[in-house]
């Protein structure tokens, strides 16, 4: 079991320094002139560039900054943001902490509504329930998520005026000194919109894989000896979706993500995905590459622990009796 | 179960593709005149004679989100068709050669993955100078994971299947097998799986247009459209989100509806229902 | 008959009619009829057998008293438990309590629950399950393993247990003895026995004619959906002369310790080719089969020209693994196989053919029945007719649309190529009713003898394998568990 345990640790990080050269090498070629990013629209003289390419260390070759810039990364220096002009990690540090709480929000909504949802589409399959349910999940789960957001928007926020429009605190105070009512209150959309486009999938593989355990050949021996459906459910069912429902979750991450960008755009929530876009868009390569890794380095510890889960809770993994 | 499913299958296959087909060639063959401004018109809500209504610059919505549509569907298509190709082509390669070809598929999967996918199309847009060109080749290469994954694990099953070791105790070639057992299999997933890539393809291209990486803005695609409309979403024209936005949802849902019922008629034994 | 006729009936079966609708390949819908019009009765303290080839449907009669049919049933007809109409509500009652399953593999234990737990279900007090383990000799510590951790013999013992908790009268058993190992398959029926002894009704639901007539009182035929003839199993055991329905009597002659062997060493009587003609041969052969838990070493043996050789034990000793390692598909772990003293030609048409287990696997399912046959070569009209084969029906269908004996008939057709000089015969019969069985082995049989082939006859069946081989190995003796 430790073994597994190690061998998939040792895998993530192999696969995280793949990631970290990939993208490096992709910024690398990309058309981004980041002199040009770094001064805006002045422009520059030819004289001034070479400074700058130099006090940034721009003029050596790509190896050599590669090395430089994931060394760096490992003793937490990710460089200097250039559109913000902060250090990289102080401003994902920042952006982050919004985001987590955004995320973690509607992790938890999505999961709880998608496994609530799940069960009873299986185990009243087939009826109207199943149905209202089913369209719901492939309704949300054929618009995309700032659409979804923007519907929000318009209805709480323009039509009922319930909900802020947007940022993270309200206009003029400060994220730190906004209270803790003020901050709920503008995250509650971002974080529904998220939650409510995460809630599909979830709610789909729960409901397939209770549908599973409930053919099963357990299940029929269950009903045989009189347990009714819900006490299957409870007995048996739970535990055996648990697994599988963990690994789902925390595969999630990687969407929860990019949904988080999707959101964060839409309701202007100074978050990671704000920055994410607005670094892209500007040719802020630092603070690029330090989201780009900082956020697989998530993906990969949410598969991790994914993994680790699975493999310390199914009896059968922990006693080695399969593969 | 009213009805004979057969029937109903082949009758909705019928109708999404009809449908699909529909948007298509309306929006390809629409004269660009019926979106050009009219700013005596601007900003009006729907009404029979702008059923979308019109945006600020006066240009009818209807007409600007079925042309949006067609050219969503266009690169929505080129994408899935060619990331189903190269799923196709690595899953097999890594299906049929095993051991290492095997792990080198796997841990590439594991990379695309590993980036979150959003942040690794706007990389991919980024690279190739954004546009039309750089948001098919991020979808492209960021969708062939999953049905590669599939045609991959679907080979290796079919290769240690009976069948198959009879067939190869018979004396016939590794590519005879291939081309009488193995590819017949294979073939009906592969075609579900194209046509179900679409939604996300299509659904990635317009969130990464709304971000700004995608096609320019002068073109009439629906993240464009929805991105514009953003800014008018406090001024209550509320049209310009729901409309285009609805339709999309729409074009994702017939495809889903067409995919589900290929596979229905391709291997019903196999599909969930 | 007239003692049961003194006692209570406790379970019976009135014009029961299973049918279910299906889809077929290109989504054809076919209505399915499984049972017509079926009508037994279980008596007190008695043990009725139902036998029946494999998917012939007899579970279904299983799940439609325990109300377990999918959604697709039409079910006519009714069942009563002590004399009650068997409805949803009486159900809801009466499961697990007064009738209840024994379930038929690990499978329909809950992977993920220790036994002891699910032995005491929702109905079963601790002390009911404890007193349950002692009875059947099982340690108190068995009650913290999970389904997987459990032997062969410990699992049979925990899935009878199940039922032994409650005091239910009625007792359904749905084929208890899935290729069990014939001292695993005496013991369970042993305790199944003893349970009758208590004044419990048994309905064994079963394709094992022969394991039937052992131990069951009386024995239903199910044959097409129809129970054909019903006797007791004392008439079937004194033979021919006591059996009236020419299908029970076909049955009976099918058996391998009857007519079926008979018929064959009638055809070669005692003659047997000299065996110096050495096809394969295993030398010290070793190999792990379930990873690192169970080795089996040290095998030898030879398989000549013209010989036919047995390979025996209980499932899951690692039989197939064998025949892979002897077919030159998996390498063994120590030791080597030889095929006329040197190597197995890789390429081209391989000398050693397979006849598996499950037919169904062995066509690929996307290709016409005749397509997968002339994938070896096309055998004549003779050997066809022979299996019974009917070329104009069978044909141009799929394998889906086909039942798993007429598939193993065309799985026997196609491995018999005039290049062929070994078969591998890999628990062919196991699933397939006593008369196809016999069928399909007189002709195997036959060709082999003819054509002065090798055969290995791998098997759970020892009594198959006595009657068949020249040569018995017993796996079982020979493993050792590490």
């Amino acid at each position: 079991m430790y073994k597994k345990i190690i061998a998939s640790i040792l895998k993530a990080i192999l696969l995280l320094i793949t990631v970290s050269i990939v993208t490096f090498a992709m910024v690398e070629v990309s058309p981004i002139d980041a002199v040009e990013s770094y001064v805006g629209e002045a422009g520059v003289t030819n004289d001034q560039r070479e400074r700058i390419e130099e006090y940034w260390g721009l003029n050596e070759p790509p190896v050599t900054r590669y090395f430089k810039w994931i060394t760096n990364f490992l003793r937490g220096d990710m460089g200097t943001s250039m559109i913000y002009r902060k250090p990289v990690t102080q401003v994902i540090g920042e952006r982050f902490r919004l985001s987590l709480a955004l995320m973690t929000a509607s992790w938890i909504i999505s999961g709880v509504m998608g496994l609530l949802l799940g069960i009873v589409m299986a185990v009243y399959r087939d009826t109207f329930a199943d149905k209202v349910i089913r369209t719901y999940c492939l309704a949300l789960e054929s618009s995309p998520a700032f659409w979804v957001g923007m519907l929000l928007l318009l209805l709480f926020s323009v039509k009922f005026r319930l909900l802020p429009m947007g940022l993270a605190s309200p206009v003029g105070v400060p994220f730190d000194e906004a209270t803790l009512a003020q901050r709920i209150h503008h995250m509650i959309l971002p974080a529904l919109t998220l939650g409510l486009t995460g809630v599909s999938k979830i709610t789909l593989q729960t409901a397939e894989k209770m549908r599973q355990a409930l053919d099963s050949d357990y299940a029929l021996f269950a009903t045989s000896r009189g347990e009714g459906k819900w006490t299957f459910v409870i007995r048996h069912g739970l535990r055996n979706i648990m697994l599988p429902f963990i690994t789902l979750q925390f595969g999630a991450i990687s969407e929860l993500f990019g949904g988080s960008v999707l959101a964060e755009t839409v309701f202007t929530y100074p978050g990671l995905g704000n920055a994410t876009v607005q670094s892209a868009l500007k040719g802020d390569i630092p603070l690029f590459l330090g989201i780009a890794l900082f956020s697989s380095l998530f993906v990969f510890g949410g598969n991790l622990i994914a993994n680790i889960l699975y493999t310390v809770a199914d009896p059968r993994i922990r006693e080695g009796a399969v593969r | 179960m009213k009805g004979n499913r057969r029937t109903r299958t082949f009758i909705i296959i019928c109708v999404t593709v009809f449908l699909i087909a529909l948007i298509t060639i309306a929006g390809s063959v629409m004269d660009p005149e019926s979106y050009a401004p009219k700013f005596a018109d601007k900003n009006l809500g729907p009404s029979v004679s702008h059923f979308f209504g019109t945006d600020w610059m006066g240009r009818d919505m209807f007409c600007r989100t079925v042309k949006g549509l067609s050219v969503s569907i266009y690169i929505g298509l080129l994408a899935s068709i060619f990331s189903s190709v190269i799923g196709l082509f690595l899953g097999t390669f890594a299906g049929m050669i095993g051991g290492k070809a095997m792990a080198l598929f796997n841990w590439m999967v594991d990379l695309f993955m590993g980036i979150p996918h959003l942040i690794l199309l706007i990389l991919i847009s980024i690279l190739l100078g954004k546009g039309a060109r750089g948001v098919a080749i991020g979808v492209i290469l960021t969708h062939w994971c999953s049905l590669g994954r599939i045609v991959q694990a679907e080979i290796l099953s079919l290769k240690e299947s009976h069948f198959v070791h009879a067939s190869y105790r018979f004396g016939h070639s590794v590519r005879w097998v291939a081309i009488h057992h193995i590819i017949p299999n294979v073939f009906p997933q592969f075609v579900v799986g194209l046509v179900l890539m679409f939604p996300h393809a299509i659904m990635h291209e317009a969130s990464i247009t709304f971000l700004g990486f995608g096609l320019p803005a002068e073109q009439p695609a629906v993240g464009i459209i929805l991105s514009e409309s953003m800014q008018y979403l406090t001024t209550g024209m509320w049209w310009l989100a729901v409309f285009p936005g609805v339709c999309l949802l729409f074009i994702v849902v017939l495809f889903e509806a067409l995919g589900k019922n290929l596979r229905l008629l391709l291997d019903p034994v196999n599909a969930q229902m | 008959m007239e003692m049961n006729e003194k006692k209570k009936t406790v379970l019976e079966v009135k014009d029961l009619s299973v049918s279910f609708n299906m889809y077929r390949r290109g989504l054809k819908q076919v209505r399915l009829d499984v049972i017509k019009k079926m009508n037994i009765s279980l008596h007190e303290g008695e043990m009725l057998a139902i036998v029946g080839a494999s998917g012939s449907g007899k579970s279904i009669l299983a799940h439609a008293a325990l109300g377990l049919l999918p959604k697709n049933a039409v079910v006519g007809g009714e069942i009563l438990l002590n004399g009650e109409v068997l409805d949803k509500k009486l159900r809801r009652e009466k499961l697990g309590k007064d009738l209840i399953m024994i379930p038929q593999s690990l499978t329909y234990l809950d992977p993920l629950m220790k036994v002891g737990k699910q032995v005491r279900g929702v109905r079963g007090s601790r002390e009911k399950q404890e007193e349950v383990f002692e009875r059947y000799g099982l340690k108190p510590e068995t009650a913290n393993l999970y389904p997987f951790e459990l032997s062969g013999g410990m699992a049979r013992r925990i899935l009878i247990a199940t039922a032994v908790t409650s005091d239910a009268g009625v007792i359904l058993a749905d084929e208890p003895t899935p290729g069990l190992s014939e001292d695993l398959a005496r013991e369970t029926m042993d305790n199944f026995k003893a349970l009758t002894e208590e004044g419990r009704a048994v309905l064994m639901i079963t394709h094992d004619i022969d394991l039937a007539a052992k131990y069951a009182d009386t024995i239903a035929v199910f044959y097409e959906g129809e129970i054909v003839d019903i006797l007791s199993s004392e008439d079937f055991a004194k033979g021919r002369d006591h059996i009236k329905h020419p299908y029970t009597r076909a049955l009976w002659e099918a058996l391998p310790q009857n007519g079926f062997a008979d018929a064959y060493h009638k055809v070669f009587g005692t003659e047997r080719q000299a065996k110096q003609d050495v096809l394969i041969e295993c030398k010290d052969v070793s190999f792990g089969y379930v990873k690192g838990k169970n080795i089996l070493s040290g095998l030898n043996f030879k398989i000549g020209r013209g010989e036919v050789v047995g390979l025996v034990g209980p499932s899951g000793l690692g039989k197939s693994t064998l025949a892979k390692i002897i077919s030159g598909y998996e390498r063994p772990d120590e030791g080597e196989v030889t095929w006329k003293g040197g190597k197995l030609p890789l390429k081209g048409y391989c000398p050693i053919q397979m006849i598996y287990q499950h037919p169904e696997k062995a066509l690929d399912p996307g290709m016409k029945i005749s397509d997968s046959l002339a994938e070896g070569y096309m055998p004549d009209d003779g050997l066809l007719e022979r299996l019974y084969i009917k070329k104009d029906l069978w044909f141009d269908r799929w394998p889906n649309e086909l039942s798993g004996g007429e598939l193993q008939r065309f799985c026997v057709a196609r491995v018999l190529g005039p290049r062929t000089e070994l078969i591998i015969a890999d628990e062919m019969s196991t699933m397939l009713d006593a008369i196809t069985q016999a069928q399909i082995w007189k002709v195997l049989m036959e060709e082999v003898k003819r054509r002065n082939l090798g055969l290995l006859v791998i098997t759970h069946n020892m009594a198959l394998a006595d009657k068949l081989c020249d040569r018995i190995v017993d796996l079982e003796k020979l493993t050792c568990r590490a």
